[in-house]
């Protein structure tokens, strides 16, 4: 086997033996093979991102900055987010909040816009299945709040996990206590990323979840809603 | 719709295409006892005269809007003055899978015993052809280029609101003056310039004439009609058609039927391209509608109902028969008359109201093949304005198409027409720009760009036939610079755009000379005042344009040599070259190569838009200013309506990877499948064209019908649109179809007749075209997410 991914024709590809050289991914004529990801500097992504000025100019538009979660690089994104802003593009991350206070306000500051996770009330249920208690995240939102920036709260509904009565009125109490009220949007929970997973080699199982329906989506609005809040039903205001 | 329409409609769809041989013997008798008789416009005139006195008038159940061209629904006349079909012909017609016309066996018969030994060697094709040079032969049965005139005469011109404002009878006083005003003592064309008086004179007669007929037969059958709410619909119809077009129309159904004799007389006078059009019909019929709203004569669904009988009317009218080349670039029952909705008024102003969102609606409603339609959307039109037409387009017929407004006025303004022409202006056809009412802007062929290359790949010799056709610029194998075979591409390009261009010189002159259109001269300025004809110059202006096919295609073959042959030496010219001469069969891997790891056109990458960038400007700088015989100029632009498919299937394989035969790409769009940074990178690649240079360009795009659910999805649209078009860029169309229905029409046609899709520049039936058009639509980029 040479250095390096790149395989003869027909040999299965050993993940372990892999550098991420991408040489593999140059030798295939057909483009079969795909590297996800690559090594940018700054002003090489503000460039390519500012080559959809004119229709960002048209829809009002903007650059998001998702993920994974953006945060894990809060250094690069803090770096681009500042030369977006000198260039006047309006920027928006979207993060699940889990980063040192002082990175995310740094951050938060930087952008125009951030669109915040809340995935579940209870420090347990977070931990068992996002790998993380829920304390710093709400701290985190907490301290937002107490901030100028723009904050969106984002609420995936993942049913039989954070759909629950009791979870959605402990997120209306706690949203309600916050400093400022932020726009909810409630959004329904996907199975887009099954795909990356088959790719990733099953390393984690298929969710199996299924998406909750428009009715589901307004119940729970409804429910937020009672809290004095601002909800939305899908992502766009 | 109303019921009425509904039937209306049903029985035009249900109606298949056919010959009417009326016009052909009516003609035959009348130049047989009068050839030489007359100066050639006169006796083109009283022949058409002859036609209006003489052909049947059919008015059928129920309709409000009267008039067909041939003697029934759907029956399309030849024109066997321009080209005389032969008895083969009309056989293939009657039988071929696609784009058929029943042909009657008797009339088969007819038509030999009396029409063909008349017209054979005196049709303007069979007295052409003798003319044209050998290399303008070999060079068209190449697939070089095509011609547009050679199955049908030129045409390609649109109405502006003159016809709405004045009657024939007017007109007739205008030829009156003009003709007083003749100077004998001075002007030595002054007989020839009375001669093409009279004969507009003649025809103004001509048209009344066949709309006193359509009186007379609406009166017959109310004679004899018990129902009396349909007696009086009769009476009402001989009314309007006993004042129109003589006079100008006093309200709304007057308007209408006005238009559409105007458009049945250019129509049945000439086989002209692209039928004729009423431009911008909500700017000439929103006084009348408000009118009658205002004073209670008119409500809103009568209205409605009336253009929706129009439409019908349009959707009767299939193109004249076409045959062998013409067929193949034009592959279609479509005749092009393509509606504009939206846009300027002369002064600048914002143009859309209401008749404008009543035309989306019957568009949405009728969803027929014809008339075609567009928005011109300027940036001074609301959205509301294009979200109203994007959710027409959203239901997937392919129409209305979009052009910029803006655009089209400079492009205008750019070759030297006023400003105030221009904004009267808009486009028809495809995508073609042109001043409504005053201009004569005649498409004359398409030209094959990339064949260009395949010939300077192989120092001049066509490799289908292995002819030396072309010039011989080099052995390509001892090029050693990129230059250098662009430079061959360039040699070539000129060569046969001079080829082409002496071929049109000819076929502008014997259609001046012999084909004269006393009747459309009467509705384009400033003929009556030139005292000369439409196809002799006598329009305000004078365009012909040659249509350039396939640039995406030589992009990216062009992009190949640069990068693999050229830049990093990967690939030899003789390994290359060998490789397309086989197919690339035993090579799939050079192939996938060539098609995967190559900057391709439409990705927003410069690598490959630089050099689409360097082929228009060359391919503009050939065509660009060449005078014609008309006194104008010629300009290009970039549409194949489905050319592409016939130029490709001249064709081997090409260097980007594209096998033999397959078709080119279309329009400006990108080769299908190239493009992988969703829609913003195929416009900003799209929009590095100078379009303000062309007099049109077409681009298509396909999405899938999930990608514009809600309003949401309208919205990104709109913006998608007014940034593409913020950048000067001129047209764009959506197909909102998914692949999957594509395939099950395919699978059961007869399940699936009435789908239309777009296709490049007009929509059409998935069922009436060609096997390699639906694999070629199902294969574009279906645009998943942007």
């Amino acid at each position: 086997m040479k250095e390096g991914g790149a395989v003869p024709a027909r040999q299965l590809w050993d993940r372990s033996a892999c550098t991420r050289c991408g040489s593999c991914v140059e030798a295939c004529p057909a483009d079969a093979r795909e590297l996800a990801g690559r090594d940018w500097s700054v002003n090489e992504l503000v460039d390519e991102l500012e080559r959809d000025r004119v229709f960002f100019d048209t829809s009002g538009g903007g650059v998001t900055f998702s993920g994974g979660e953006p945060l894990a690089q809060a250094g690069f994104l803090n770096h681009c987010l500042r030369e977006c802003g000198r260039r006047s593009l309006h920027t928006t991350v979207d993060t699940c909040g889990l980063a040192p206070r002082d990175t995310l306000l740094a951050i938060a500051r930087s952008a125009d816009l951030l669109l915040y996770d809340l995935k579940h009330m209870d420090p347990v249920r977070h931990l068992s299945k996002t790998g993380a208690d829920n304390r710093l995240i709400l701290d985190n939102l907490r301290a937002l709040s107490e901030s100028d920036s723009d904050v969106w709260i984002r609420l995936p509904l993942i049913p039989g996990f954070n759909d629950g009565e009791a979870n959605i009125e402990a997120t209306g109490v706690f949203l309600e206590g916050l400093r400022r009220r932020h726009r909810v949007f409630v959004l329904p929970y996907h199975g887009i990323a099954n795909g990356k997973r088959s790719r990733l080699e099953n390393s984690i199982a298929e969710s199996g979840v299924k998406t909750p329906g428009l009715g589901a989506l307004a119940e729970v609005a409804e429910r937020l809603s009672k809290h004095n809040l601002e909800v939305i039903v899908g992502g766009s205001p | 719709m109303n019921d009425r329409v509904q039937r209306l409609r049903q029985q035009s769809l249900d109606t298949h295409p056919s010959v009417s041989i009326e016009r052909a013997v009516l003609l035959t008798d009348f130049y047989r006892e009068n050839i030489g008789r007359y100066p050639q416009p006169l006796l083109r005139a009283k022949a058409y005269h002859h036609l209006c006195a003489n052909k049947t008038v059919y008015i059928g159940d129920e309709e409000l809007i009267v008039g067909e061209r041939g003697h029934e629904p759907k029956a399309a006349p030849t024109y066997p003055e321009i080209i005389c079909h032969t008895v083969d012909d009309l056989r293939i017609l009657d039988s071929r899978a696609m784009t058929s016309y029943r042909v009657a066996a008797e009339d088969i018969e007819t038509y030999e015993r009396d029409v063909i030994p008349f017209w054979q060697g005196r049709s303007l094709r069979d007295q052409i052809f003798d003319l044209l040079p050998e290399e303008w032969r070999q060079a068209f049965s190449a697939g070089i280029f095509t011609e547009f005139m050679e199955q049908r005469a030129p045409g390609h011109t649109v109405g502006d609101g003159k016809i709405f404002a004045k009657g024939m009878l007017n007109f007739k006083a205008e030829i009156a003056v003009a003709i007083e005003d003749l100077d004998f003592e001075s002007d030595p064309e002054a007989n020839a310039r009375r001669d093409q008086l009279e004969a507009m004179d003649i025809v103004a007669d001509a048209a009344i004439l066949l709309a006193n007929r359509h009186a007379e037969k609406a009166q017959e059958i109310a004679a004899s009609e018990t129902d009396p709410k349909r007696r009086s619909e009769l009476e009402r119809i001989a009314e309007v058609c006993r004042y129109v077009p003589a006079n100008a129309p006093r309200d709304f159904w007057e308007a209408l039927q006005t238009y559409w004799f105007v458009h049945l007389g250019v129509i049945t006078e000439l086989n002209g391209w692209d039928a004729y059009n009423p431009g911008h019909l909500d700017h000439h019929l929103d006084p009348f509608f408000e009118r009658g709203i205002a004073d209670g004569s008119l409500d809103r669904e009568t209205a409605k109902e009336l253009l929706e009988c129009l439409w019908v009317k349009f959707n009767n009218h299939p193109a004249p028969p076409k045959v062998g080349v013409t067929a193949e670039e034009s592959g279609t029952y479509t005749d092009f008359a393509n509606i504009n909705i939206g846009g300027v008024r002369s002064d600048g102003s914002d143009a859309v109201n209401d008749v404008s969102y009543l035309l989306l609606e019957v568009i949405d409603e009728m969803h027929l093949l014809q008339p075609s339609n567009n928005i011109q959307l300027s940036r001074k039109n609301p959205d509301r304005f294009l979200q109203a037409a994007l959710r027409v387009i959203r239901k997937g017929y392919g129409f209305p198409s979009i052009f910029n407004s803006d655009a089209v006025v400079e492009e205008l303004v750019r070759q030297g027409k006023t400003v105030e022409d221009a904004r009267e202006g808009g486009t028809s056809g495809c995508v073609e720009a042109g001043a409504f009412g005053k201009e004569a802007f005649i498409l004359t062929g398409y030209f094959n760009l990339p064949k260009m290359l395949e010939l300077a790949l192989h120092n001049g010799v066509d490799p289908r036939t292995g002819e030396q056709i072309g010039l011989r610029t080099g052995d390509p194998a001892e090029f050693s610079s990129f230059d250098e075979i662009f430079g061959a591409w360039r040699t070539q390009v000129r060569h046969f755009v001079d080829i082409k261009y002496k071929g049109n010189l000819i076929f502008e002159r014997m259609f001046a000379d012999w084909a004269q259109a006393p009747f459309l001269s009467i509705v384009t300025d400033d003929c009556i005042s030139k005292g000369r004809d439409y196809n002799a110059g006598g329009a305000r202006y004078n365009t012909s344009y040659i249509q350039g096919v396939g640039i995406g295609s030589l992009t990216d073959s062009l992009s190949v040599l640069k990068h693999h042959v050229f830049d990093d030496g990967s690939l030899t010219m003789s390994e290359l070259i060998e490789a397309m001469d086989n197919d690339f069969g035993g090579n799939e891997a050079l192939r996938q190569r060539l098609l995967n790891k190559t900057p391709r056109y439409g990705n927003d990458d410069d690598r490959a838009d630089n050099i689409m960038v360097r082929c228009f400007e060359t391919y503009f700088e050939t065509v660009e200013g060449r005078p014609n015989f008309r006194g104008g100029e010629y300009h290009i632009n970039m549409l194949p309506t489905t050319c592409h498919v016939y130029f490709g299937a001249v064709m081997g394989a090409m260097p980007d990877g594209r096998g033999a035969g397959i078709p080119l790409s279309e329009g400006i769009s990108p080769v299908q499948g190239a493009d992988r940074q969703g829609p913003t990178a195929v416009f900003k690649s799209a929009a590095k064209m100078d379009h303000l240079k062309t007099g049109g360009t077409l681009l298509n795009m396909k999405f899938s019908p999930r990608l514009l659910e809600g309003s949401t999805g309208i919205d990104m649209l709109t913006s998608l649109v007014r940034g593409y078009f913020g950048m000067d860029s001129h047209h764009v169309q959506f197909n909102v179809v998914s692949a999957e229905t594509l395939r099950e029409a395919q699978a059961d046609p007869s399940n699936h007749r009435n789908l239309i899709v777009r296709v490049a520049g007009y929509s059409d039936y998935f069922c009436d075209i060609s096997r390699e058009l639906q694999e070629e639509i199902i294969e574009r980029t279906e645009h998943e997410g942007f």
